[in-house]
Order: structure tokens, then sequence, then C-alpha cells
């Protein structure tokens, strides 16, 4: 009966927690104020979960599994974009400002490595204006435990000693291309704050 | 020890048939699994040492080398034959892969996994081999020198298939781990392999796990990082090297053992650069700077600096930039480096302030790699 009672009250309380939340297609605020972007659809804002760092928002359109935006608003120098132990005898490189191309696109290859990836196939590397600021587009596809093909996408600048990043996930069949667009426009219109 | 699976052998009874029907399943995803190794060469590579293993039975056998950095290698009941490329990429030879085919052979032909998977049923019933199927993920076995936070891929494959089965190809007792072991000291040296290569192989695998703790400032736990029941322990170790010594010379025809590591160094050759990045690029310096310098005992190339190299860029501790910086300095003395080394050369010297030597490394990557996907960040970067 105590059991039972456990499962109840579990199941109540999960059902009290935070859920998914509609974001139009306007200008909104992100990731802890830390940017300002402006979708050309709407979204659905994902709850926060224990594997978020705080600068960290995340957006889907048909469910996490299938695509998926993350904003990162201003990382400081010293912090990581993943939640790490520091004995993890596995980490997330430390974001330091003064990183080169090559330092933030293995930063963002080991973020995927240790979510699962098992193949990670690097794509182009282009310079590109991001908040206002000279950045790099970084593309790449990933194959994790689901066995599913992904496609990524990361956009990335650092601005005042801090990182600004947005990546769009997607499955390589229909998801990821179906996203492109809006998170183009989003990268394109972002702003610091 | 008297194989008990004989060739184009079929299971019999009903436990034997249920096993193959979900190994079959599993099969169908692995062979059109997005992780394969492209091409067949390895596969090929593979097949060919089990057949100088096992002779006819071989024929049985199906491999699949699968993407993943894990060290692990499986051999199903059903003949079919999972390699990890994390396994390929710390082997130094070709009889260290014959004493790990061999090992798993052993289990195969003695079906080991049928026993195992009665044995489960019988002690837990069948619905509690489902829940025990998470430790099994956690110590994953056969050879497994994963980590609990490494879940293997095709794991995961099988829990969605059958969680049992994953526990019966994982889990093996202690008396069949040695009759495995014996079995495989035995098949590596009639076919001429040096038979000391089965407990040189995992010695460095425990070594590399103690390794891997102590960069973390942890302690060392043997359950941790193998099967939890049944890890490679030092009383292991001794087993193998006495059962190697029961065979000091190879049968007549093949005049003296021969570790092939010409043949190895062919075959991995292709896929060394890219299976080492899989490693590194784990951000575990621990496990793979002990890698590097394990494979680096036969000597120091261009790759394994550069390397190197990159596992102190990641690390990026307290004089690991310069650390990295000298590595990358040696890599490129080797014309036969990878062509990023001259791209982390590069970016390293203007880092520590040698603006004019670092422009010129990346220049260097470019001209022998104009094509780069990343050749347009590399000319941005130059016209800063």
């Amino acid at each position: 009966m105590k059991k039972l009672l456990g499962i109840s009250l579990a199941l109540a309380v999960a059902a009290c927690g935070p859920t998914y939340s509609l974001v139009p297609a306007a200008p909104t605020r992100v990731a802890q104020n830390g940017m300002h972007v402006t979708p050309t659809v709407s979204w659905n804002k994902a709850p926060s979960t224990g594997l978020d760092v705080k600068w960290e928002e995340n957006w889907t359109q048909n469910g996490p599994l299938l695509d998926q935006v993350t904003f990162i608003g201003g990382v400081p120098d010293g912090q990581a974009i993943a939640k790490q132990r520091a004995k993890d005898d596995r980490k997330v490189p430390t974001f330091r400002s003064d990183m080169s191309p090559q330092d933030l696109v293995s930063m963002i290859e080991v973020f995927h490595r240790l979510r699962g990836a098992t193949v990670f196939t690097a794509g182009a590397v282009t310079p590109v204006t991001f908040i206002g600021k000279p950045g790099l587009q970084f593309d790449y596809s990933f194959v994790s435990a689901d066995e599913v093909k992904r496609r990524g996408r990361s956009v990335v600048a650092i601005v005042g000693g801090k990182l600004y990043m947005m990546t769009l996930s997607g499955t390589a069949q229909h998801y990821y291309n179906a996203a492109i667009p809006d998170f183009s426009a989003m990268t394109a219109s972002a702003t610091v704050g | 020890m008297q194989p008990l699976t004989g060739l184009g052998y079929l299971p019999v009874d009903k436990d034997e048939k249920g096993l193959w029907q979900d190994c079959a399943k599993l099969e169908s995803e692995i062979a059109s699994s997005n992780r394969l190794v492209v091409g067949s060469a390895l596969h090929d590579y593979t097949y060919g040492i089990l057949q100088r293993l096992l002779g006819p039975q071989a024929a049985n056998l199906r491999v699949y080398v699968l993407h993943d950095a894990s060290f692990n290698a499986s051999m199903a009941p059903n003949g079919m034959t999972i390699v990890h490329t994390g396994l390929l990429v710390r082997l130094r030879d070709e009889a260290q892969y014959a004493a790990v085919l061999g090992h798993e052979s052993g289990h195969y032909l003695r079906r080991h996994s049928v026993a195992q998977w009665r044995n489960n049923i019988n002690k837990t019933g069948a619905m509690a081999m489902i829940g025990a199927v998470a430790n099994a993920g956690a110590g994953v076995a056969v050879l497994s020198g994963a980590s609990a936070n490494s879940v293997n891929s095709w794991i995961n494959t099988a829990n969605g298939i059958n969680a049992g089965l994953a526990a019966s190809m994982l889990s093996f007792s202690r008396d069949q781990e040695e009759e495995a072991d014996g079995f495989g000291v035995r098949v590596m040296a009639e076919a001429g392999y040096p038979p000391a290569a089965a407990a040189a192989v995992w010695q460095q695998v425990i070594e590399e796990r103690k390794a891997s703790a102590a960069a973390r400032g942890k302690h060392y736990h043997s359950h941790d990082a193998f099967l939890s029941d049944h890890p490679p322990d030092e009383k292991r170790m001794l087993d193998l090297a006495s059962s190697a010594r029961d065979f000091p010379t190879p049968p007549p025809s093949f005049g003296q053992f021969d570790a092939g590591r010409g043949r190895w160094l062919a075959a991995i050759g292709p896929f060394r650069a890219q299976l080492l990045e899989e490693q590194v690029s784990l951000n575990d310096p621990g496990a793979s700077l002990y890698l590097v310098n394990a494979l680096a005992f036969d000597g120091w190339d261009g790759t394994l600096r550069f390397c190197e190299g990159e596992i102190y860029r990641l690390r990026d501790g307290p004089g690991d930039a310069s650390l990295a910086a000298t590595s990358y300095a040696a890599a490129v003395a080797d014309p036969a480096a990878p062509h990023a080394a001259w791209r982390a050369h590069g970016y390293g010297l203007i880092k520590s302030g040698r603006r004019d030597e670092g422009r010129a490394a990346l220049s260097r990557y470019l001209e022998l790699d104009p094509g780069a996907s990343d050749a347009l960040m590399i000319r941005f970067s130059l016209a800063q």
C-alpha cells in the first residue's frame, strides 16, 4: 500500500512539473535574457532539465528527438557548456574567451561525443557575423545511441569575453532541413540581451 | 576443450532457438546500422584472422565493425561477431587482435551465452532478468573496458529487442572466462601467433583504466571499468601468462611465432587517425595519454604526436598549451602527419604570441589541404 501511495504521489508531482510552453513568432528574449531573437514561426520552449547549464534554453517544433534549437547566452570564461563534475573522466572543454575557431569546433564535437555520438563527421566551418560580431558557423552530422543520423549547425561568437551560441540539431531526414530556414532567420536577427 | 558448435550448427531446443531468433533480430539492426565502418576492408581483414584461428568453423561467423570508442568485442550464439573501433585503436599487432578474437571464439564455440541465458533464467526468473540488463550495460563485458558512462551503442539496440539477450551475451561466469582464455591462447599458438599477446592486451587495458582514474584524482576499481563480476584481475593475467608458456613454440609449419605487426599496420593504417580521433575527442586525458604512449612503444610518429597535442589542448590545464605546442611541433616534422597538425600548430603559435610563425603554419595547412572543410575559416583567420 505504501508503495502504491508513493507511486501515486510521484505521478502527481510529475504531473505538476514544468511543461512545454508556446513561443509565438515574435521578438523574444531567450537563455536567461542573454539573447534576443525573432522566430518567424512558433516554437515550443522545453522545460529545463538537470542536464542544462544555467545559460541555456531549448526549443523544439516536433519534439527534441526530431528537432531542437539550443540557445546559449553568455557563458563566462572558465565555465562549460555542459553540466559536469570536476572528477568526471570525460569532460567538455571549459570555455575560454581566447578560444580559436579550432578550439570552439573541438568543444562542440566533444559535447556531442559525450552526449553519446559515436559517429561524428565535421563539415564546413565558415566565418559569419552573429549577434553583430565576427563568429563562426560549424556544420556537422552525427549518429547517437538511437542509430538515427542527425545533422547539426552551431553558430558561435564571443562577445565581451562570453560565449554566445545557437545550435540546431535535427534528423537528417526531413526535420533538420525543415527547421533550417527559421533557424537561419533567428541567427540573423539575434542580438545580445 | 571440445567445441560444442560444429560447422553449420543450428539450435535444437526451445531455449536456444529463442535466443537465436533474438540474435537474428539484433543482427538485422546491426547490419544496417549507421555506425558500421564504411567499406569492407576491416571486416574482411577480421574475417581472415578468424579463418586462420578457426579454419572451416569461421564459415559460421559474420563480422560487423562498429564505430564505438569503447573497448569491446563479442560473438553471439548465431555467429554475429561485433568489433568496436575502440578495440582496434588499442591494439598494436595482429597477434593481440587474434587474442581477442580467439577468446570470443571460445565463448562462441562452447555456447557460453546459451548456458548463461539458462542460468540467468533459472536463477532470477525472466522478469528479473530484464532488470538485470542495467547492470550488464554498466559493465559491458566480454572484453569491455567501457566505463559506466559510455553505454555501448548496440547494447541499446539489444535492450529494445531482448534485455536478456544482452545480459547473456555480456556476462559470463569466471569458469567460462577461464575456458575462453584457455581456448584463445591455444588457437593463437596453433595459428602461429605468440600466445603471450593475450596477457599483454589485458594488462594494457587495466593500465589504461588506472591511468584514466588517476588523471581525475580517483582510485581505480576494477568493477567500475569491467564486467562487475569478473574483472580481468592480476590472477587472470598470471593464468594467461602461464597458459602461454604451455606453447613455447608454434606448430612446425610456422617455423616461428609471428605477431603480424606488418599486416596489422597495413590493415589499420587507413583508419588509424580517425579511430584515434574518436578516442581523443572523448577528452579522457588519462586514458588517451596512456593509449598514445602505449602505441608509441613501437615508435612515435606524426599521427601519435598530433594526438598527444590534441589531448593536451582539450585538457587545457596549467602548462598544457606549452605541452601541446611541443607535440604539434614534433608532429609537423613528420611529413606523414595528418594535415590538421599544421592547423593546430598554427593556432597554438598564434595564441602564444608567435603570430608570423602561426600564420605560416596555417598557410601550410591550406597548401596541403586547399579543399579542407574549414578552409574559409582559416583564410578568415589569416586575414585578421
